[in-house]
């Protein structure tokens, strides 16, 4: 599955089979995505202090797809009805660029990393679209905060991306998991660890980055008011993000499935669930962030700090990786 | 895995969180997370006793939060019936109608011809005409008491204008006897009442009685307090300080429910609460240690809603929001009952959210240690109470001074500061983005019921 001789076009090999995408990848992929979301689902009942209970989770879902859809009076119909569908389309499709395994690189293409930020640019729309389309003032007013902070997102990552690439002359994931067979990129670039971890945890918007949410001042903001499969649809597509942003980070920081002992897939299975533990984790431990902070940090902090780890990178890639 | 709890439930409490803890009852009991979402919760927790004010923006609330079963919800403690539909919904004609939080849909209008194209009106603070939009938070499923609403115009996400109303109002009891005019401070009311009150019975109670009505005021002061504290940090979506704070709750609430009861009874009861309330006393001062030394609580409410000592004292503001600004204003200096006990008004002079944060922490924490030292002379068989009488009482109540005067035909009530501080509470939010302008609101813990008119 995934890898193979050359480069074929997506569309050949998805008709052939083998070549960057095989005919099982969509399918395993929305595997990968379910069985993440409910790992990420018992994650978070850890984290919080709740004994894992994974009926309870399959029974909090049922409850939510019970509930008949939401019809606001002054919705946007198309905008509204498609933003979910919009966010999970993003989530799985930034999922389908993470390889779990040699045998099992989901979409490989050689420019795989930044396709992964590029399906998650994604998000934007969606997010932005769910706020609008809802017809509420708070509801927009948490579109529109999305609007504002995930360009100030989406730089930093697509950088970090170039800076890990380079050692590894190489966009192609996989490239980069083998480039840290001696070291892992988290020892030999640390900056660009400290300035991905925010900003992929701010992708999925989850605490202390629930900005368009913000349960205590939006009341549920973007959100807000879908419900059945809608409100389904979005929480699982914000599970398979975090699944998406950690498996990436893992990847892109950790060696990937690299590891002694353990199967290939398992290593980068513990490696995800480690990052998105620690995600939610630090999402307790800190109250929601402002928005003009957080807007100014990336922006005059986290870029110029992402140019830095660019050049960085550049002088240890001639130094130690040629 | 032993001690890990159940998975809760999301819900949305009415009329809130606060208001449930005051009265003994915590959501998280009944297996709640608490959430102010329409969309994520799955029960509404209805208090037994819920003011008819709210009766209304409860129906409103259960149609949208289950619109598709006309609004029958998996209820606890409300009629388990279906309700009718909110009036408003799918009425295209209403201009102005009400989403279960109340939260009005209504623009302003531009007068005839208006061109969808084009935005007039005055520029905004930045120079862009943006469309202002009005809407009204509360008086349910917000960080907010319920009953507490504000009329809000957004330019953008900054608030342009906005006032706040309490709802709230007491009914007076059927039997003729005082009843609290504020369910959020029922024991400072009744014993400012007791107190004013001419009956040869509240002359002659002995000492213990009324070092336990002092250590029942100072629970209620720990109590409300935490429980704002909780809800303040539900808004700032701290998830782990709302446990912290929620582990700290409990030992208050053992306590007061180990008090001695009635007026004049001591039991071994007394000793039981002082024990609580010295673990309550340490989990108070961690909790109050961490958060003083939190650059996050800083960043986050640090120099929102600020107010100046001069300002306090010429709105005549008083309670914690007068302390947190440097004015030494507290009814208990006065009070020859906690000048026993060593009692020092704690004050603060930052006056903004965060300085009225802090002081509320170190407030619970000295209640705390006020209501185990009069339990602990309530045990050691202590009689050194003075007397307490006057035709006008004043107790300092969680929010400020709260003053009884019986008359022949009834109660002169005033709680002094609690209108000034709902005037101020709008002055505040203007200019503030909107996130900022809620913690500014939140830090001022007002009242939502009225009293005195």
């Amino acid at each position: 599955m995934g890898g193979g001789p050359g480069r074929p076009r997506l569309a050949r090999s998805l008709a052939l089979g083998g070549g960057p995408v095989s005919d099982l990848t969509p399918l395993a992929v929305f595997a990968v995505a379910a069985a993440g979301a409910a790992i990420v689902g018992l994650l978070e009942q850890l984290v919080a202090g709740v004994r894992p209970a994974p009926l309870a989770l399959a029974r909090a879902a049922a409850a939510t797809l019970r509930q008949p859809l939401s019809r606001p009076d002054r919705r946007d119909g198309w905008l509204f009805h498609l933003a979910p569908g919009l966010l999970l389309i993003a989530a799985l499709g930034a999922l389908a660029f993470v390889p779990w395994a040699p045998g099992f690189r989901g979409i490989d293409l050689s420019t795989g990393a930044i396709a992964f930020a590029a399906a998650l640019a994604y998000v934007t729309p969606a997010i932005f679209m769910a706020g609008w389309g809802a017809g509420r003032p708070l509801a927009v007013v948490g579109g529109f905060r999305w609007l504002a902070l995930m360009l100030a997102y989406a730089m930093p990552l697509a950088m970090i991306i170039t800076a890990v690439a380079a050692p590894a002359g190489s966009l192609r994931p996989t490239d980069i998991v083998e480039v840290q067979h001696a070291v892992p990129m988290a020892l030999v670039q640390p900056l660009a660890l400290a300035l991905w971890l925010p900003a992929a945890l701010a992708v999925c918007f989850l605490p202390p980055f629930d900005l368009p949410q913000a349960d205590g001042e939006l009341g549920g903001g973007a959100f807000s008011e879908y419900r059945g499969l809608d409100a389904a649809l979005i929480g699982f597509a914000q599970r398979i993000l975090l699944v998406a942003v950690s498996g990436m980070t893992a990847v892109l920081f950790l060696g990937g499935w690299q590891g002694p002992l353990l199967p290939p897939a398992l290593w980068m299975a513990l490696k995800t669930m480690a990052v998105a533990g620690l995600f939610l984790w630090v999402g307790r431990r800190l109250p929601r962030l402002e928005v003009d902070r957080v807007l100014s940090l990336a922006w005059k902090v986290a870029n110029p700090l992402a140019i830095l780890a660019i050049a960085y990178a550049g002088l240890i890639t001639l130094l130690f990786y040629r | 895995m032993s001690s890990l709890r159940p998975t809760p439930t999301p819900a949305l409490v009415v009329p809130d969180e606060q208001t449930w803890t005051m009265a003994d009852r915590d959501p998280a009991d009944l297996g709640a997370d608490v959430t102010y979402s329409i969309a994520r919760a799955r029960r509404v927790l209805v208090a037994d006793d819920l003011p008819p004010q709210l009766a209304e923006p409860l129906a409103q609330l259960r149609a949208v939060a289950d619109p598709g079963n006309g609004g029958h919800v998996h209820d606890t403690h409300g009629e388990d019936t279906p309700e009718h539909a909110a009036h408003g919904h799918g009425d295209g004609d209403d201009a102005h109608h009400h989403d279960a939080d109340g939260q009005d849909q209504s623009a302003h209008e531009h007068g005839e011809g208006h061109d969808m194209m084009a935005i007039v009106g005055e520029p905004s603070a930045d120079g862009l005409v943006m469309e202002p939009i009005e809407l009204r938070y509360g008086p349910l499923a917000t960080p907010l008491p319920g009953g507490l609403a504000a009329d809000v115009t957004l330019d953008g996400d900054v608030v342009a204008e906005a006032r706040v109303e309490a709802l709230l109002r007491a009914e007076p009891s059927a039997d003729g006897r005082p009843a609290s005019p504020d369910a959020l401070a029922a024991a400072a009311w009744g014993e400012a009442m007791r107190r004013a009150d001419a009956a040869p019975a509240a002359a002659g109670a002995p000492a213990a009685a009324r070092w336990v009505r002092v250590a029942g005021i100072e629970l209620e002061r720990a109590i409300n307090h935490l429980a704002w504290l909780r809800a303040f940090m539900r808004l700032l979506g701290w998830a782990e300080v709302v446990a912290s704070v929620t582990a700290a709750l409990i030992p208050l609430r053992v306590a007061r429910r180990s008090l001695p009861g009635g007026p004049d009874r001591h039991t071994p009861g007394a000793v039981e609460a002082a024990s609580d309330l010295e673990a309550a006393g340490e989990a108070i001062g961690a909790l109050a240690r961490r958060l003083d030394g939190s650059r996050a609580l800083r960043l986050r409410t640090g120099g929102l809603g600020a107010v100046r000592a001069a300002d306090a004292a010429e709105r005549n503001l008083a309670g914690p929001i007068a302390r947190a600004c440097g004015v030494t204003d507290d009814a208990r200096a006065d009070d020859p009952l906690y000048r026993l006990l060593g009692f020092e008004p704690v004050v603060r002079q930052e006056g903004d959210a965060l300085a009225r944060a802090l002081l509320r922490v170190d407030e619970a924490e000295q209640s705390a240690q006020l209501a185990h030292a009069a339990l602990n002379r309530v045990a050691n068989g202590d009689a050194t109470a003075a007397q307490l009488r006057s035709p006008t009482a004043t107790v300092e109540g969680p929010r400020g001074p709260l003053r009884a005067r019986r008359r022949a035909d009834g109660w002169d009530l005033d709680a002094r500061g609690a209108d000034a501080a709902r005037s101020l509470a709008g002055e505040l939010m203007v200019g503030e983005e909107w996130a900022a302008a809620l913690v500014a609101l939140a830090s001022l813990d007002l009242s939502p019921w009225v009293v005195g008119r």
